[in-house]
Protein backbone atom coordinates (compact mmCIF):
# COMPACT_ATOMS: atom_id res chain seq x y z
CA UNK A 1 0.00 0.00 0.00
CA UNK A 2 2.91 2.35 0.83
CA UNK A 3 5.02 1.58 -2.05
CA UNK A 4 1.84 2.03 -4.30
CA UNK A 5 1.52 5.92 -2.63
CA UNK A 6 5.31 6.33 -2.95
CA UNK A 7 4.50 5.24 -7.04
CA UNK A 8 2.09 7.74 -7.14
CA UNK A 9 3.97 10.93 -6.02
CA UNK A 10 6.67 9.72 -8.09
CA UNK A 11 4.16 9.62 -10.75
CA UNK A 12 2.74 13.33 -9.49
CA UNK A 13 6.37 14.55 -9.81
CA UNK A 14 7.31 13.82 -13.25
CA UNK A 15 3.58 15.21 -13.71
CA UNK A 16 4.80 18.50 -12.45
CA UNK A 17 7.76 18.77 -14.48
CA UNK A 18 6.02 17.25 -17.62
CA UNK A 19 3.38 20.70 -17.07
CA UNK A 20 6.22 23.17 -16.29
CA UNK A 21 7.79 21.93 -19.46
CA UNK A 22 4.47 22.14 -21.35
CA UNK A 23 4.24 26.17 -19.29
CA UNK A 24 7.44 26.91 -20.67
CA UNK A 25 6.79 25.71 -24.37
CA UNK A 26 3.92 27.83 -23.97
CA UNK A 27 5.97 31.05 -22.85
CA UNK A 28 8.64 30.22 -25.70
CA UNK A 29 6.48 29.27 -28.76
CA UNK A 30 8.76 27.38 -30.65
CA UNK A 31 7.86 26.03 -33.99
CA UNK A 32 8.61 22.87 -34.68
CA UNK A 33 5.83 21.77 -36.35
CA UNK A 34 6.52 20.12 -40.00
CA UNK A 35 3.09 20.77 -41.43
CA UNK A 36 3.58 23.74 -44.07
CA UNK A 37 1.08 25.73 -46.72
CA UNK A 38 3.18 27.67 -49.00
CA UNK A 39 0.33 29.60 -50.80
CA UNK A 40 -0.39 28.83 -54.43
CA UNK A 41 -2.57 32.17 -54.48
CA UNK A 42 0.25 35.05 -55.21
CA UNK A 43 0.28 38.76 -55.95
CA UNK A 44 -0.82 38.48 -59.25
CA UNK A 45 -3.98 37.31 -58.43
CA UNK A 46 -4.85 40.69 -57.69
CA UNK A 47 -6.60 40.44 -60.94
CA UNK A 48 -9.13 38.07 -59.70
CA UNK A 49 -12.78 39.32 -58.09
CA UNK A 50 -12.14 39.83 -54.38
CA UNK A 51 -14.96 37.50 -53.32
CA UNK A 52 -13.34 34.75 -55.38
CA UNK A 53 -9.98 35.27 -54.06
CA UNK A 54 -11.19 35.06 -50.37
CA UNK A 55 -12.66 31.75 -51.36
CA UNK A 56 -9.80 31.01 -53.15
CA UNK A 57 -7.41 30.97 -50.86
CA UNK A 58 -9.48 29.63 -48.05
CA UNK A 59 -9.51 26.87 -50.08
CA UNK A 60 -5.87 26.70 -51.22
CA UNK A 61 -5.08 26.29 -47.58
CA UNK A 62 -8.04 23.60 -46.57
CA UNK A 63 -6.41 21.40 -49.49
CA UNK A 64 -2.56 22.08 -47.98
CA UNK A 65 -0.87 19.73 -45.39
CA UNK A 66 -1.19 22.63 -42.74
CA UNK A 67 -5.07 22.94 -43.48
CA UNK A 68 -5.37 19.15 -43.46
CA UNK A 69 -3.27 18.57 -39.96
CA UNK A 70 -5.32 21.64 -38.61
CA UNK A 71 -8.43 20.20 -39.74
CA UNK A 72 -7.84 16.75 -37.70
CA UNK A 73 -6.16 18.63 -34.52
CA UNK A 74 -9.97 20.36 -34.00
CA UNK A 75 -11.49 17.19 -34.54
CA UNK A 76 -9.13 16.14 -31.79
CA UNK A 77 -9.75 18.86 -29.41
CA UNK A 78 -13.39 18.10 -29.54
CA UNK A 79 -12.93 14.59 -28.41
CA UNK A 80 -10.89 16.06 -25.76
CA UNK A 81 -12.84 18.56 -24.73
CA UNK A 82 -15.56 15.29 -24.63
CA UNK A 83 -12.91 13.69 -22.40
CA UNK A 84 -12.45 16.29 -19.94
CA UNK A 85 -16.07 17.35 -19.49
CA UNK A 86 -16.17 13.27 -18.62
CA UNK A 87 -13.39 13.14 -16.15
CA UNK A 88 -14.71 16.31 -14.68
CA UNK A 89 -18.18 14.63 -13.54
CA UNK A 90 -16.11 11.39 -12.66
CA UNK A 91 -14.13 13.18 -10.43
CA UNK A 92 -17.37 14.76 -8.64
CA UNK A 93 -19.00 11.42 -7.95
CA UNK A 94 -15.86 9.23 -7.13
CA UNK A 95 -14.42 9.25 -3.52
CA UNK A 96 -11.37 7.75 -1.56
CA UNK A 97 -8.19 5.94 -3.50
CA UNK A 98 -10.52 5.87 -6.79
CA UNK A 99 -11.12 9.85 -6.65
CA UNK A 100 -7.61 10.45 -6.40
CA UNK A 101 -6.49 8.13 -9.05
CA UNK A 102 -9.17 10.12 -11.23
CA UNK A 103 -8.11 13.48 -10.52
CA UNK A 104 -4.47 12.55 -11.47
CA UNK A 105 -5.97 11.40 -15.02
CA UNK A 106 -8.19 14.83 -15.07
CA UNK A 107 -4.60 16.53 -14.38
CA UNK A 108 -2.56 14.20 -17.07
CA UNK A 109 -5.70 15.12 -19.83
CA UNK A 110 -5.78 18.75 -19.15
CA UNK A 111 -1.76 18.40 -19.35
CA UNK A 112 -2.59 16.81 -23.01
CA UNK A 113 -5.41 19.22 -23.67
CA UNK A 114 -3.07 22.25 -23.17
CA UNK A 115 -0.70 20.47 -25.68
CA UNK A 116 -2.78 20.11 -28.65
CA UNK A 117 -4.70 23.66 -28.11
CA UNK A 118 -0.57 25.13 -28.09
CA UNK A 119 0.18 22.89 -31.14
CA UNK A 120 -3.14 23.85 -33.11
CA UNK A 121 -2.50 27.72 -32.14
CA UNK A 122 1.04 27.27 -33.83
CA UNK A 123 -0.41 25.66 -36.82
CA UNK A 124 -3.32 28.55 -37.01
CA UNK A 125 -0.54 31.65 -36.74
CA UNK A 126 1.43 29.87 -39.81
CA UNK A 127 -1.94 29.97 -41.60
CA UNK A 128 -2.45 33.97 -40.42
CA UNK A 129 0.90 34.85 -41.27
CA UNK A 130 0.86 33.57 -45.07
CA UNK A 131 -2.35 34.69 -45.44
CA UNK A 132 -1.14 38.34 -43.97
CA UNK A 133 1.66 37.98 -46.23
CA UNK A 134 -0.05 37.24 -49.36
CA UNK A 135 -2.71 40.31 -48.58
CA UNK A 136 0.43 42.30 -47.79
CA UNK A 137 1.81 41.50 -51.14
CA UNK A 138 -1.19 42.17 -52.81
CA UNK A 139 -1.27 45.30 -51.79
CA UNK A 140 2.01 46.72 -52.14
CA UNK A 141 1.29 45.34 -56.25
CA UNK A 142 -1.85 47.79 -56.12
CA UNK A 143 -0.08 50.78 -54.73
CA UNK A 144 3.16 50.04 -57.39
CA UNK A 145 0.68 50.60 -59.38
CA UNK A 146 -1.18 53.87 -58.44
CA UNK A 147 2.82 54.83 -57.80
CA UNK A 148 3.21 56.37 -61.72
CA UNK A 149 6.67 57.23 -61.09
CA UNK A 150 9.79 59.52 -62.03
CA UNK A 151 8.75 63.22 -62.58
CA UNK A 152 9.50 62.80 -66.49
CA UNK A 153 7.05 59.83 -66.46
CA UNK A 154 4.32 61.91 -64.78
CA UNK A 155 4.81 64.51 -67.32
CA UNK A 156 4.27 62.13 -69.79
CA UNK A 157 1.32 60.88 -68.97
CA UNK A 158 -0.09 63.99 -68.38
CA UNK A 159 0.23 64.77 -71.93
CA UNK A 160 -0.43 61.57 -73.16
CA UNK A 161 -3.82 62.06 -71.21
CA UNK A 162 -4.31 65.50 -72.60
CA UNK A 163 -3.72 63.37 -76.49
CA UNK A 164 -6.36 61.35 -75.65
CA UNK A 165 -8.78 63.70 -74.62
CA UNK A 166 -8.25 66.00 -77.36
CA UNK A 167 -8.23 63.37 -79.69
CA UNK A 168 -11.73 61.95 -77.75
CA UNK A 169 -13.38 65.81 -78.54
CA UNK A 170 -12.17 66.25 -81.91
CA UNK A 171 -12.88 62.77 -83.25
CA UNK A 172 -15.97 63.65 -84.62
CA UNK A 173 -15.45 66.71 -86.06
CA UNK A 174 -12.40 65.61 -88.10
CA UNK A 175 -14.51 62.43 -89.33
CA UNK A 176 -16.96 64.64 -90.68
CA UNK A 177 -14.72 67.11 -92.10
CA UNK A 178 -12.50 64.59 -93.71
CA UNK A 179 -14.70 61.52 -94.49
CA UNK A 180 -18.16 63.11 -94.96
CA UNK A 181 -17.18 66.81 -96.93
CA UNK A 182 -14.28 65.27 -98.62
CA UNK A 183 -16.17 61.84 -100.18
CA UNK A 184 -13.40 59.58 -98.87
CA UNK A 185 -13.90 56.45 -98.03
CA UNK A 186 -13.60 55.23 -94.21
CA UNK A 187 -10.50 53.41 -94.23
CA UNK A 188 -10.52 49.90 -93.87
CA UNK A 189 -9.09 49.80 -90.24
CA UNK A 190 -11.60 52.46 -89.23
CA UNK A 191 -14.17 50.37 -90.45
CA UNK A 192 -12.97 47.52 -88.23
CA UNK A 193 -11.97 49.59 -85.57
CA UNK A 194 -15.54 50.71 -85.24
CA UNK A 195 -17.23 47.35 -85.87
CA UNK A 196 -14.44 46.02 -82.88
CA UNK A 197 -15.84 49.16 -80.76
CA UNK A 198 -19.68 48.33 -80.86
CA UNK A 199 -18.31 44.44 -80.00
CA UNK A 200 -15.57 45.80 -77.26
CA UNK A 201 -18.57 47.92 -75.44
CA UNK A 202 -21.19 44.55 -75.34
CA UNK A 203 -18.35 42.80 -73.75
CA UNK A 204 -17.13 45.49 -71.14
CA UNK A 205 -21.10 45.94 -70.54
CA UNK A 206 -21.34 42.12 -69.95
CA UNK A 207 -17.88 41.90 -67.56
CA UNK A 208 -18.87 45.31 -65.64
CA UNK A 209 -22.63 43.15 -64.56
CA UNK A 210 -20.99 40.18 -64.37
CA UNK A 211 -21.76 38.80 -60.50
CA UNK A 212 -17.97 37.25 -60.11
CA UNK A 213 -16.96 41.13 -61.99
CA UNK A 214 -18.67 43.02 -59.05
CA UNK A 215 -17.44 45.27 -56.52
CA UNK A 216 -16.76 43.76 -52.91
CA UNK A 217 -19.58 45.07 -50.86
CA UNK A 218 -18.94 45.63 -47.12
CA UNK A 219 -21.70 47.23 -45.12
CA UNK A 220 -24.03 47.56 -48.12
CA UNK A 221 -21.30 49.83 -49.78
CA UNK A 222 -19.48 48.43 -53.18
CA UNK A 223 -15.72 49.16 -52.01
CA UNK A 224 -12.70 49.63 -53.85
CA UNK A 225 -9.98 46.40 -54.03
CA UNK A 226 -7.34 48.71 -51.83
CA UNK A 227 -10.10 48.77 -49.49
CA UNK A 228 -11.04 45.21 -49.10
CA UNK A 229 -7.16 44.13 -49.19
CA UNK A 230 -6.90 46.56 -46.58
CA UNK A 231 -10.05 44.76 -44.40
CA UNK A 232 -8.39 41.30 -45.09
CA UNK A 233 -5.33 42.47 -43.83
CA UNK A 234 -6.24 44.48 -40.80
CA UNK A 235 -9.38 40.92 -40.15
CA UNK A 236 -5.81 38.97 -40.32
CA UNK A 237 -3.70 40.69 -38.07
CA UNK A 238 -7.05 40.57 -35.43
CA UNK A 239 -7.21 37.27 -35.35
CA UNK A 240 -3.52 36.71 -35.02
CA UNK A 241 -3.43 39.25 -31.97
CA UNK A 242 -6.41 36.86 -30.36
CA UNK A 243 -4.52 34.21 -31.07
CA UNK A 244 -1.58 35.66 -28.91
CA UNK A 245 -4.31 36.48 -26.27
CA UNK A 246 -5.32 32.85 -26.63
CA UNK A 247 -1.57 31.64 -25.68
CA UNK A 248 -1.55 33.79 -22.57
CA UNK A 249 -4.61 32.45 -21.34
CA UNK A 250 -2.93 28.79 -22.19
CA UNK A 251 0.08 29.92 -20.25
CA UNK A 252 -2.31 30.78 -16.99
CA UNK A 253 -3.92 27.65 -17.76
CA UNK A 254 -1.07 25.41 -17.78
CA UNK A 255 0.68 26.87 -14.26
CA UNK A 256 -3.17 26.20 -13.09
CA UNK A 257 -2.68 22.67 -14.03
CA UNK A 258 0.74 22.53 -12.48
CA UNK A 259 -0.62 24.25 -9.09
CA UNK A 260 -3.29 21.67 -9.02
CA UNK A 261 -0.75 19.01 -9.35
CA UNK A 262 1.09 20.30 -6.31
CA UNK A 263 -2.23 20.29 -4.48
CA UNK A 264 -2.54 16.64 -5.26
CA UNK A 265 0.83 15.60 -4.93
CA UNK A 266 0.88 17.09 -1.12
CA UNK A 267 -2.42 15.45 -0.41
CA UNK A 268 -0.71 11.87 -1.43
CA UNK A 269 2.38 12.63 0.65
CA UNK A 270 0.42 13.75 3.49
CA UNK A 271 -1.80 10.39 3.26
CA UNK A 272 1.76 8.51 3.64
CA UNK A 273 2.94 10.10 6.30
CA UNK A 274 -0.49 9.78 8.20
CA UNK A 275 -0.24 6.00 7.62
CA UNK A 276 3.54 5.76 8.85
CA UNK A 277 2.50 7.78 11.81
CA UNK A 278 -0.32 4.78 12.91
CA UNK A 279 1.80 2.33 12.14
CA UNK A 280 2.92 -0.38 15.15
CA UNK A 281 6.78 0.13 16.26
CA UNK A 282 8.31 -3.00 16.14
CA UNK A 283 10.51 -3.25 19.69
CA UNK A 284 12.41 -5.92 20.88
CA UNK A 285 9.94 -6.35 24.09
CA UNK A 286 6.95 -7.41 21.70
CA UNK A 287 9.28 -9.93 20.62
CA UNK A 288 9.93 -11.48 23.92
CA UNK A 289 7.27 -13.96 24.00
CA UNK A 290 9.20 -15.74 21.21
CA UNK A 291 11.95 -16.32 23.77
CA UNK A 292 10.08 -17.57 26.05
CA UNK A 293 9.99 -21.36 24.99
CA UNK A 294 11.90 -23.76 23.21
CA UNK B 1 -6.46 19.80 -57.42
CA UNK B 2 -5.11 20.09 -61.16
CA UNK B 3 -7.92 21.42 -63.32
CA UNK B 4 -8.78 24.00 -60.23
CA UNK B 5 -4.62 25.24 -61.17
CA UNK B 6 -5.74 25.08 -64.71
CA UNK B 7 -9.21 27.01 -64.32
CA UNK B 8 -7.04 29.70 -62.16
CA UNK B 9 -4.08 29.70 -64.42
CA UNK B 10 -6.76 30.11 -67.64
CA UNK B 11 -7.92 33.15 -66.06
CA UNK B 12 -5.45 35.04 -65.25
CA UNK B 13 -3.73 34.32 -68.52
CA UNK B 14 -7.27 35.66 -69.94
CA UNK B 15 -6.81 38.89 -67.71
CA UNK B 16 -3.15 39.28 -68.20
CA UNK B 17 -3.13 38.69 -71.97
CA UNK B 18 -5.51 41.29 -73.86
CA UNK B 19 -3.17 44.21 -73.56
CA UNK B 20 -2.20 45.29 -76.81
CA UNK B 21 1.55 45.51 -77.31
CA UNK B 22 2.21 47.18 -80.41
CA UNK B 23 5.79 49.22 -80.02
CA UNK B 24 5.88 50.04 -83.41
CA UNK B 25 2.92 52.35 -83.98
CA UNK B 26 5.13 55.49 -83.26
CA UNK B 27 7.61 54.62 -86.30
CA UNK B 28 5.17 53.77 -88.72
CA UNK B 29 3.61 56.62 -88.08
CA UNK B 30 6.77 58.78 -88.41
CA UNK B 31 7.69 57.00 -91.69
CA UNK B 32 4.30 57.97 -92.71
CA UNK B 33 4.62 61.60 -91.80
CA UNK B 34 8.01 62.13 -93.21
CA UNK B 35 6.38 60.87 -96.82
CA UNK B 36 3.64 63.76 -96.62
CA UNK B 37 7.13 66.53 -95.72
CA UNK B 38 9.08 64.95 -98.32
CA UNK B 39 5.88 65.79 -100.50
CA UNK B 40 5.28 69.37 -99.41
CA UNK B 41 8.93 69.75 -100.06
CA UNK B 42 9.28 68.66 -103.09
CA UNK B 43 9.71 71.44 -105.91
CA UNK B 44 9.34 68.89 -108.88
CA UNK B 45 5.58 68.58 -108.38
CA UNK B 46 2.94 71.02 -109.59
CA UNK B 47 0.74 72.32 -106.61
CA UNK B 48 -2.13 70.16 -108.33
CA UNK B 49 -0.35 66.40 -107.82
CA UNK B 50 1.20 67.71 -104.30
CA UNK B 51 -2.55 67.87 -103.38
CA UNK B 52 -3.56 65.02 -104.63
CA UNK B 53 -0.83 62.91 -102.85
CA UNK B 54 -1.35 64.62 -99.76
CA UNK B 55 -4.52 63.82 -99.98
CA UNK B 56 -3.68 60.30 -100.20
CA UNK B 57 -1.11 60.57 -97.33
CA UNK B 58 -3.86 62.19 -94.97
CA UNK B 59 -6.32 59.59 -95.02
CA UNK B 60 -3.06 57.29 -94.21
CA UNK B 61 -2.36 59.35 -91.27
CA UNK B 62 -5.45 59.71 -89.79
CA UNK B 63 -5.69 55.94 -89.49
CA UNK B 64 -1.75 56.01 -88.28
CA UNK B 65 -2.34 59.13 -85.39
CA UNK B 66 -5.45 57.30 -84.15
CA UNK B 67 -3.54 54.07 -83.77
CA UNK B 68 -1.10 55.63 -81.38
CA UNK B 69 -3.33 57.52 -79.72
CA UNK B 70 -5.48 54.40 -78.93
CA UNK B 71 -2.36 52.42 -78.28
CA UNK B 72 -2.42 51.23 -75.00
CA UNK B 73 0.76 49.94 -74.53
CA UNK B 74 2.64 53.48 -75.08
CA UNK B 75 0.82 54.71 -71.33
CA UNK B 76 3.68 55.91 -69.35
CA UNK B 77 6.64 54.57 -71.65
CA UNK B 78 8.98 57.05 -71.00
CA UNK B 79 11.30 56.32 -73.74
CA UNK B 80 12.59 59.56 -76.12
CA UNK B 81 10.57 58.32 -79.00
CA UNK B 82 7.30 57.93 -76.33
CA UNK B 83 7.99 61.65 -75.10
CA UNK B 84 9.24 63.19 -78.11
CA UNK B 85 5.82 62.03 -79.97
CA UNK B 86 3.82 63.57 -77.25
CA UNK B 87 5.79 66.58 -76.57
CA UNK B 88 3.72 68.29 -79.72
CA UNK B 89 0.43 66.98 -80.32
CA UNK B 90 -0.27 69.50 -83.58
CA UNK B 91 3.42 68.09 -84.79
CA UNK B 92 3.11 64.65 -84.32
CA UNK B 93 -0.68 64.20 -84.89
CA UNK B 94 -0.34 66.72 -87.60
CA UNK B 95 -4.54 65.70 -89.26
CA UNK B 96 -5.85 65.27 -85.99
CA UNK B 97 -4.21 68.86 -85.40
CA UNK B 98 -4.60 70.85 -88.55
CA UNK B 99 -8.34 69.43 -89.14
CA UNK B 100 -9.10 70.74 -85.52
CA UNK B 101 -8.02 74.24 -86.13
CA UNK B 102 -9.18 74.44 -90.01
CA UNK B 103 -5.61 74.40 -91.46
CA UNK B 104 -4.30 73.01 -94.47
CA UNK B 105 -2.26 70.35 -93.54
CA UNK B 106 0.80 72.57 -95.33
CA UNK B 107 0.25 75.09 -93.01
CA UNK B 108 -0.31 73.53 -89.88
CA UNK B 109 2.87 71.78 -90.49
CA UNK B 110 4.89 75.13 -91.58
CA UNK B 111 3.29 76.78 -88.63
CA UNK B 112 4.19 74.49 -85.68
CA UNK B 113 8.18 74.29 -87.01
CA UNK B 114 7.88 78.27 -87.23
CA UNK B 115 7.42 79.04 -90.88
CA UNK B 116 4.64 81.35 -91.29
CA UNK B 117 3.44 84.04 -94.27
CA UNK B 118 4.41 86.96 -91.75
CA UNK B 119 8.04 85.54 -90.96
CA UNK B 120 8.52 84.77 -95.06
CA UNK B 121 7.20 87.95 -95.78
CA UNK B 122 9.66 89.92 -93.26
CA UNK B 123 12.76 87.89 -94.55
CA UNK B 124 15.43 89.66 -96.10
CA UNK B 125 17.14 88.40 -98.74
CA UNK B 126 20.87 88.52 -98.16
CA UNK B 127 24.00 86.70 -99.22
CA UNK B 128 25.40 84.05 -96.76
CA UNK B 129 28.71 84.58 -96.16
Amino acid sequence: MKLSYLNKTALMLSVIVSIEVIAVQQVLANSNTPSKWTSAVTERMVKLPMPHLKKRLERDFSQSDLGIELTKKEEDLAYKTNTLSDLKAAVQEADGGLKTELRHQFLDEKRAYLEMVSGKNKLRKKQLSTKLRVFKQMLDGLNEKKNIGSPARQTLMKLQNEASSRFKSSLNAVDSEIFQLSDAPESKYSIKYTKNLHAIEKLSQRLQSHNMNKSPIVDGEPISKADYLRRLVSEAQAEISILDQENTILGYMARLVALDALVLSDEVQEVVVTNSDTAVVVTPALAVDFFMTN
Amino acid sequence: MNINKLFLACAIASITSFTPANAGTIETLERERALAMETILNPELSPSERQAKLDTYKIRLIDLERMVLRDGSLKGRNTPVVRKAFENYDLTFLVHGTTENNLALTDGWLAQVGITTQSLMSASIRKRW
